[in-house]
């Protein structure tokens, strides 16, 4: 099971976050978080935004630490894999994460 | 033969074999086989079957677009007809076509006996069959569901749906995905589980992986669609408004459920094809599979991303332009771990020298119209595009694109393989390809004009149209097409039936393949393999010749009979050690019995006959505690001889059991259900109209702290069951699973209080009560389970099953009162929360 | 356009994977063999996710051009469906509604306000604008604009039961008198020379 745990790991965290913007999203517009502002942006695109930063950070921070460390195999799958697969889940939760530049929010 | 003597030769181990694993002739046979080759081909069989039904309903759906103004049928035929063809193609043929090819196939590839719950495997085929009856009869009777195969409410509801046909849909379906989820529990714990030693993970055939993660992928997505099939017919039959915007339902509920399970299931469909694909391709082209780990990182990838699709189906219900912009980008990158496939593919075919052989032939269909369906998908997951594509003919293009490239050929190719494994005997020459060239140049003809039609804006669902639209030439090619392509199945079909008849003897292995399926006589012998083999490769036929003969000659593992029990190997899920003999059980009518009283609960529901309903369901409740009664050895014996030298224990006698996966992977799917419950509470709650209700949840806490504290000590008391058990006090085990069993009780009746006090609102009146009362049910579900499971196993320990070595049986039971307890919590704080609801 | 760039670049897309897959066939005795890194890193991901990144963006860009924001001179019409009609409503602009047609100012910007009263259903006037679902309990937005006066046939777009399939209605498009006339209170059925059903 370690092994199908390694491999999901990085898409669970692109879904984790992807679940957590959309949550965010939906709730944010029922209670009018993108009409109260802070500073330049709104409410609801600071609350996105942490989100979306956080998940980058996080899966840039594991990417990093895969890059360094010994050549071990986590549950018996290639370093090389794992490495391929986190980055592209870090380039997907980035994607995924792009209308956040949008100019509205709830229309 | 017990015990530590190594098995002297048997010469006669074929036949004991024979007789250990056989079933019983003529009737009783068929009912109480639990051989997961013959269920296998049973599924498979009546998958064809439900082919041509579903193809005849396809067929009059094209007569009756052939010209305009056309009066074949009327509106309220054509809607039946329409809605079978969908449910049909997607609930009993797609699912049970690959469930079968699972069954037939995963054991013998990967070196077992036999699945890993045998008479689950029964079960689910029984259930499949019940269900598919009901369907069937609907239609003959002219009752069949009627409201489009996605069912969307309120059109599907009492109200504008007021006879039986949504019944029919949503009780005759839950019925059939009950079996699609004991199918991805098994397939899930047989690949973890029961492999040939050696084999670990990154050894096993592509296609196990591809199959592993379809089951994870149906475990974690069949539940959204079951909740919403309950919910659905709860309003239908009591009232309950979770999907009435007038009392604080929202029938968007209804289609988030639906897509949640619905886009993953686009998936789930294509990724047992893709597995096949990726076994024939290095096959035909003489070479083995570039980029397996490429492969197996991009299944994970997508399985994963394609549960962030779902509002692709529902980009025009009105959802902000961001929230659309999330999936869009999402539906896009989707396509990138199915073009990493795509390459591999290629690159296969690249390295070798591909054969234009039959499966091969079926392959280069594959390649043509998946990719155009492919690229369709990724012009409708432009939003602005799909804003006019959207329930046009366009779509339904689209999707038979894709189904049919990504199912339909790679299984045709799967038949034109395996077929000579399934009957030992090869094809008639031409037959094969003649079908071919019908299939694919009807397809093209029926479906590739669809787009164009579509785009002139031919809506989807309509029963006819003017000669004024232009549409006229279009749709008659359309049906002129599909009529072709009908041919094409009938002469395949054809070509296979022909095989009882044309006696031609296939070789050993036709197509020079590596994988262990072939490694066996065929047509396969119900045990599989005379003993089992040891592998270290990924290829192993092709690195370890004469490999099938070793095995034939009883050196490989288990060559032998113990006390006329049905064995296998168990192993360590990633390194693939050998861990234990997994004993499995015999023939038994129990799945036949169990799946027909299961049957009278839906008979009763569909019949409106709720005062019976709850019979059949203690019915279940006492046949599931004598299945589990089965089993399970009254003494302890050790590691056995297992051959070359080799010791094991039989499978009681350890912790990691199949049982034991098994009930992780049912509570996981429970987990999911109830998740999604709690999703459609916050859903409705943020976006539904008509809130807040009328009256909230009265004062809870005393029975909330009961609720909550009693199963958390009862959690605990099992715990010390565990470690009495442990030091082998087995009757202070069983007052701690006694004791255990009480304090879930007092829980219930804590729970129960709630509504008898009159502290629920009235559940009809608005949703939020009804989503409150659907939480209670299902938390008051889950107590008497884990009070049921408690009092068997003090009856277990009481009658020997249990001892310091044989544990797992208690460590199941001590999964589901713990569950019962997470549960119990989280739905009472919810509901204390919600207690402020206005 | 939009659907000529997308017809463009999934057919090349096509020919793309066509060409490969012959390629693989037919190739004398077996060419040079390619590395796994380059089919799977510049074929799957590399060709794949460019083509697709620059559809997203452009899609992207297209779609928040069509976002039902309201607009200066703009007008609001309400959209009301049933089994099996269509109802609109002007609101402050002209106090009775109109039914199976939906009269609206040719060249300015209008926002639909698309509900539904029983099941289902969806609106969608095909040369004016994309399809937006009508939701009982919801009210979903929608702009479009007519270039020029004229009439343009809608439908229900969602199945909705036994008459989904004539469940249509028709839009008429008014120049300025003719909006101003309807405005104040003209029958529709006056302002065309055509007689609907």
């Amino acid at each position: 099971m370690s092994a199908v745990f390694a491999l999901s790991a990085a898409w669970l965290v692109w879904a984790a976050a992807f679940a957590a913007l959309y949550a965010l999203h939906g709730l944010g517009c029922a209670i009018g978080a993108d009409e109260r502002s802070v500073g330049p942006l709104t409410q609801l695109q600071v609350m996105m935004g942490v989100v979306w930063i956080a998940a980058l950070a996080g899966s840039a921070g594991i990417v990093l630490a895969l890059w360094r460390g010994a050549e071990a195999a986590p549950g018996g799958v290639p370093r090389r894999l794992l490495r391929a697969s986190w980055m592209a889940a870090l380039l997907a939760i980035f994607i995924t994460g792009l209308p956040l530049t949008f100019p509205s929010a709830c229309v | 033969m017990s015990g530590d003597a190594e098995p002297a030769a048997q010469p006669d181990l074929r036949l004991e074999l024979a007789r250990t694993w056989s079933t019983p002739q003529g009737w009783w046979g068929v009912i109480v086989n639990v051989n997961h080759t013959d269920l296998g081909k049973r599924f498979m069989a009546a998958a064809a079957f439900y082919f041509c039904v579903a193809g005849i309903l396809s067929m009059l759906i094209r007569a009756q677009l052939a010209s305009p103004r056309s009066a074949f049928v009327g509106p309220e035929i054509y809607n039946q007809i329409f809605t079978m063809h969908g449910t049909l193609m997607m609930f009993m043929f797609a699912i049970p076509m690959f469930e079968g090819l699972a069954l037939y196939l995963l054991p013998k590839m990967l070196g077992a006996r036999d699945m890993a719950f045998p008479r689950l495997t029964a079960y689910g085929w029984w259930c499949y069959v019940f269900g598919g009856m009901i369907l069937l009869a609907s239609m003959l009777v002219g009752k069949a569901p009627d409201g489009g195969w996605f069912m969307y409410t309120p059109l599907s509801s009492r109200t504008y749906t007021p006879g039986i046909n949504a019944d029919i849909w949503l009780l005759g379906v839950t019925f059939v995905e009950i079996s699609a989820v004991c199918a991805a529990v098994e397939i899930t714990v047989t690949i973890l589980k029961l492999r040939a030693p050696g084999m670990s993970l990154d050894k096993m055939p592509l296609v196990a992986w591809y199959l592993l993660v379809t089951a994870l992928m149906m475990v974690f997505g069949f539940p959204p669609l079951i909740l919403g099939s309950v919910l659905l017919e709860v309003e239908r039959a009591f009232g309950w408004p979770f999907f009435d915007p007038a009392r604080g339902g929202d029938a968007l509920l209804w289609q988030h459920l639906f897509w949640l399970f619905g886009h993953p299931e686009v998936y789930i469909i294509f990724l047992p094809a893709a597995g096949v694909i990726s076994t024939i391709i290095p096959v035909m082209a003489r070479t083995r599979i570039v980029g397996y780990g490429w492969i197996v990182a991009a299944i994970f990838a997508l399985a994963i991303l394609s549960f962030g699709l779902w509002v692709h189906h529902m980009f025009t219900v009105g959802i902000p332009h961001m929230a659309l912009a999330f999936f869009s980008a999402a539906s896009t990158l989707v396509a990138i771990p199915t073009g990493i496939q795509v390459f591999a593919w290629l690159a296969t075919l690249w390295q070798g020298r591909p054969e234009l052989k039959l499966p091969m032939l079926y392959l280069l269909g594959m390649f043509v119209v998946f990719v155009m369906g492919g690229l369709t998908g990724v012009m409708l997951a432009v939003v602005p595009f799909n804003w006019q594509a959207h329930d046009t003919a366009f779509v339904t293009a689209h999707l038979h694109y894709v189904l049919v490239g990504g199912f339909v050929f790679p299984m045709l190719a799967a038949i034109a393989y395996w077929l000579p494994h399934v009957t030992g005997r090869q094809r008639l020459p031409r037959l094969g390809e003649a079908a071919f060239w019908l299939i694919f140049v009807g397809f093209h003809a029926t479906f590739f004009f669809m787009h164009i039609v579509g785009l002139m804006g031919m809506r989807r669902r309509i029963d006819t149209y003017h000669a004024e639209t232009g549409w006229t030439l279009i749709n008659a090619l359309s049906s002129v097409g599909s009529y072709v392509m009908a041919f094409g199945f009938a002469l395949f079909l054809g070509d296979c039936l022909m095989q009882r008849f044309v006696k031609r003897r296939a070789a050993a292995d036709p197509w020079g393949a590596t994988t262990l399926e072939w490694a066996m006589a065929i047509p396969p012998r119900a045990y599989n393999f005379v003993s089992l083999p040891s592998v270290r490769s990924r290829d192993p036929l092709a690195d370890e010749p004469g490999l099938t003969q070793q095995l034939k000659r009883g050196e490989g593992y288990l060559a032998r009979v113990r006390e006329g029990l049905r064995e296998t190997l168990g192993v360590e899920t990633s390194t693939g050690r050998i861990e234990q003999i997994v004993v499995l059980p015999g023939n038994s009518a129990l799945p036949f019995i169990m799946a027909l009283v299961t049957g009278g609960f839906f008979l009763s529901m569909l019949a409106g006959l709720y005062w019976i309903a709850p019979a059949p369901v203690l019915g279940v409740v006492v046949l599931a505690c004598r299945w589990a009664w089965q089993g399970g050895a009254r003494a302890d014996v050790g590691p056995l001889q297992i051959g070359r030298g080799e010791r094991a224990p039989p499978h009681p006698e350890t912790t990691s059991t199949p049982g034991w996966w098994g009930s992780v992977f049912t509570l996981c799917a429970d987990a999911t259900f109830f998740a999604s419950l709690v999703f459609g509470f916050a859903f409705l709650w943020v976006v539904a109209p008509n809130w807040p209700p009328p009256a909230c949840i009265g004062s809870i806490s005393v029975e909330a702290a009961i609720g909550i504290a009693a199963p958390m000590l009862a959690v605990v008391a099992v715990s010390f069951a565990r470690a009495a058990l442990r030091r082998g006090a087995l009757a202070r085990a069983m007052g701690a699973c006694m004791a255990a069993g009480v304090l879930v009780f007092v829980a219930a009746a804590g729970v129960a209080a709630i509504p008898v006090l009159g502290k629920l609102p009235d559940v009809t009146a608005h949703a939020y009560a009804a989503v409150a009362g659907a939480m209670l049910a299902y938390l008051a579900l889950h107590l008497v389970i884990a009070f049921v499971m408690l009092g068997f196993a003090a009856a277990r320990l009481r009658a020997g099953y249990m001892s310091a070595l044989r544990m797992h049986e208690l460590a199941i039971v001590e999964q589901w009162t713990r569950y019962a307890a997470v549960v119990a919590a989280i739905v009472l704080v919810i509901l204390l929360l919600s207690g402020a609801c206005r | 356009m939009m659907w000529r760039v997308m017809l463009i670049g999934a057919t090349g897309a096509f020919a793309l994977v066509m060409v490969l897959l012959a390629a693989g066939f037919l190739r004398p005795g077996g060419g040079a063999p390619v590395s796994v890194g380059a089919w799977l890193g510049w074929g799957g991901v590399g060709f794949v996710s460019t083509v697709l990144l620059a559809l997203l963006a452009y899609a992207f860009t297209v779609g928040l051009r069509l976002a039902p924001t309201a607009s200066p001179g703009g007008v609001t019409i309400t959209a009301t469906a049933e089994q099996w009609r269509w109802r609109f409503d002007y609101g402050p602009l002209r106090s009775g509604g109109t039914e199976a047609i939906m009269v609206l100012p040719a060249g300015r910007p209008v926002v639909v306000q698309v509900t539904a009263r029983d099941v289902i259903h969806s609106f969608w006037v095909p040369r004016l604008a994309g399809k937006i679902d009508a939701i009982p309990g919801h009210v979903n937005r929608l702009r479009l604009q007519a270039a020029a006066p004229g009439e343009y046939a809608g439908v229900c777009a969602e199945f909705c039961g036994i008459g989904h399939r004539s469940h249509g209605f028709m839009v008429l498009a008014l120049d300025e008198p003719g909006w101003n006339a309807f405005v104040s209170g003209t029958d529709p059925d006056e302002l065309s020379p055509w007689t609907l059903r």
